[in-house]
């Protein structure tokens, strides 16, 4: 049966063969950096399995990033020996061996670092199994991995394939065109990424993908349009919507825009007066603050029936002009104008005004640049406030993303 | 002289407004030519585009003839 496929590297693996790799595996490197993602999948297992602690690091990091992480060449070396080592691994005892070991195991994973340099936060494996589910019901999952290895998100779909006996099929970083490709030939029937992901891949290719049972949206803020477009193209799927970061993992999970607090978290996650999302200390494994509460400066608003949705993140805002402005709000308006892909709204540095918005928009048709842009000019001062209006508009070829795929402002 | 009628052409267009035929040095920005503070964030960042010089890095301006020394320079 497949385990993993990786075009790019044409790269295919057989459970058989992922078992036989790692119970020949010596050591485990602390730290586990490589541009083949199989490697990495193949020193996350060795680590959890024997209850190891290492960090992940983004297969392209350049020297100079990694050495603003403050990681040198002897730290990449560093290895943790195996002693003793498993006779056999084999799909019979390998669910056994991941959770006798999930206090332990650890794993290292750097912030997106959209401001500032990018933190290391650890999750305990038990941290990372929290929404993992184990059933019969999975025993036919394919999924296609479209995010990073080495991020949360990705760590989850891992996981959850790994512990179900699922195929995984990398396609983060492929095109709409080869991504859609390889989701049809090899059949899969569950996919997560961001929205940004989604978006590009909904609005540019026009099959509809039967097939698809799960889809499973997190990392950014969603909205009710991407909603209705996933349920287009992927009529049979449901539709979940997760609330997961670096710093705590995954927490919450909606079928839309709303979440709602789940039963066992009820007295550990609340929204303050200035309607941020708190945590509470025991939901964290690692992030010193003062107090009982962390605050994920996620802003929500509360609906009458107690559910909540998120407005933005504080990173969302922009000061222009004195006024200070969602970014978000101005991106879903552009997007609500005819032959709009996909846009990032950001603040340019201005000697007038302090910041001037700019938007980088992707389009249908190209030939058809005045005309869009006039349309989301036109829409945009019947539609919001003058300093809400960006001033500049650039047609792109193609949005710039942050490493876990999400949109850079 | 002609790339900055462009320029503040552009910004009267968007806007919805007429366009200038020409420009003469002794135009207000604000009182003559009707541009807020938003149509001037947008026209020093055009300009700076297209010269690359900040013509209001240094305060405001308040003339097409101000704006002229600030790219002779």
């Amino acid at each position: 049966m497949l385990f993993f496929y990786d075009e790019s590297m044409k790269l295919e693996v057989s459970f058989e063969q992922f078992y036989s790799d790692l119970t020949q595996k010596a050591n485990i490197s602390k730290y586990i950096y490589s541009k083949n993602t199989y490697d990495v999948i193949l020193e996350i297992a060795a680590a959890i399995i024997y209850g190891r602690e290492v960090i992940l690091l983004d297969g392209d990091f350049s020297e100079v990033e990694l050495h603003n992480l403050g990681i040198s060449k002897d730290d990449l070396a560093m290895t943790w020996i195996i002693s003793p080592r498993l006779s056999k691994i084999n799909h019979l005892n390998f669910n056994n061996l991941i959770i006798a070991n999930n206090e332990k195991a650890r794993i290292g994973i750097f912030t997106s670092g959209t401001t500032g340099k990018p933190k290391c936060f650890y999750h305990t494996l038990k941290n990372l199994l929290r929404n993992i589910k184990i059933s019969e019901n999975h025993a036919g999952d394919i999924w296609a991995l479209a995010y990073s290895i080495t991020h949360f998100a990705g760590i989850q779909v891992l996981l959850q394939a790994l512990l179900n006996h699922n195929t995984i099929i990398d396609v983060f970083g492929a095109n709409s065109i080869i991504a859609d490709r390889l989701l049809k030939n090899y059949r899969c029937n569950c996919i997560s990424s961001t929205p940004t992901f989604f978006r590009n891949y909904l609005f540019s290719t026009n099959t509809i993908n039967e097939r698809i049972k799960t889809v499973t949206f997190g990392g950014e803020k969603f909205n009710a349009q991407l909603m209705n477009e996933a349920k287009k193209k992927f009529p049979h799927a449901k539709i979940r919507n997760i609330y997961a970061s670096t710093e705590v993992g995954s927490i919450l999970s909606g079928n839309g825009e709303n979440f709602i607090i789940p039963i066992a978290f009820k007295d550990k996650i609340k929204v303050s007066a200035e309607n941020h999302l708190l945590l509470h200390a025991s939901l964290l494994d690692n992030i010193e603050f003062d107090g009982d509460w962390y605050d994920t400066k996620d802003i929500v608003s509360v609906n009458e029936d107690g559910s909540f949705k998120f407005l933005s993140r504080n990173t969302d805002f922009v000061n222009v002009g004195g006024y200070k402005v969602n970014l978000l709000e101005i991106e879903e308006e552009i997007l609500k104008v005819d032959g709009v892909i996909d846009v990032v709204v950001y603040g340019r540095d201005n000697s007038v005004i302090g910041k001037i918005l700019v938007a980088d928009i992707l389009i249908i048709d190209n030939n058809k640049e005045a005309e869009v842009k006039k349309n989301i000019n036109m829409y945009l001062r019947e539609n919001l406030q003058t300093f809400k209006v960006p001033r500049i508009i650039n047609v792109v070829k193609e949005l710039k993303k942050n490493r876990t795929g999400k949109k850079v402002r | 002289m002609v790339k900055l009628l462009d320029i503040i052409n552009e910004i009267k267009e968007a806007k919805g407004e007429n366009l200038l035929t020409s420009l003469d040095k002794d135009m207000k920005l604000r009182d003559d030519l009707g541009l807020d503070s938003f149509d001037l964030a947008l026209l020093t960042a055009k300009i700076e585009d297209e010269f690359d010089i900040d013509v209001f890095e240094d305060g405001l301006i308040e003339t097409i003839g101000e704006i002229l020394i600030k790219l002779e320079k």
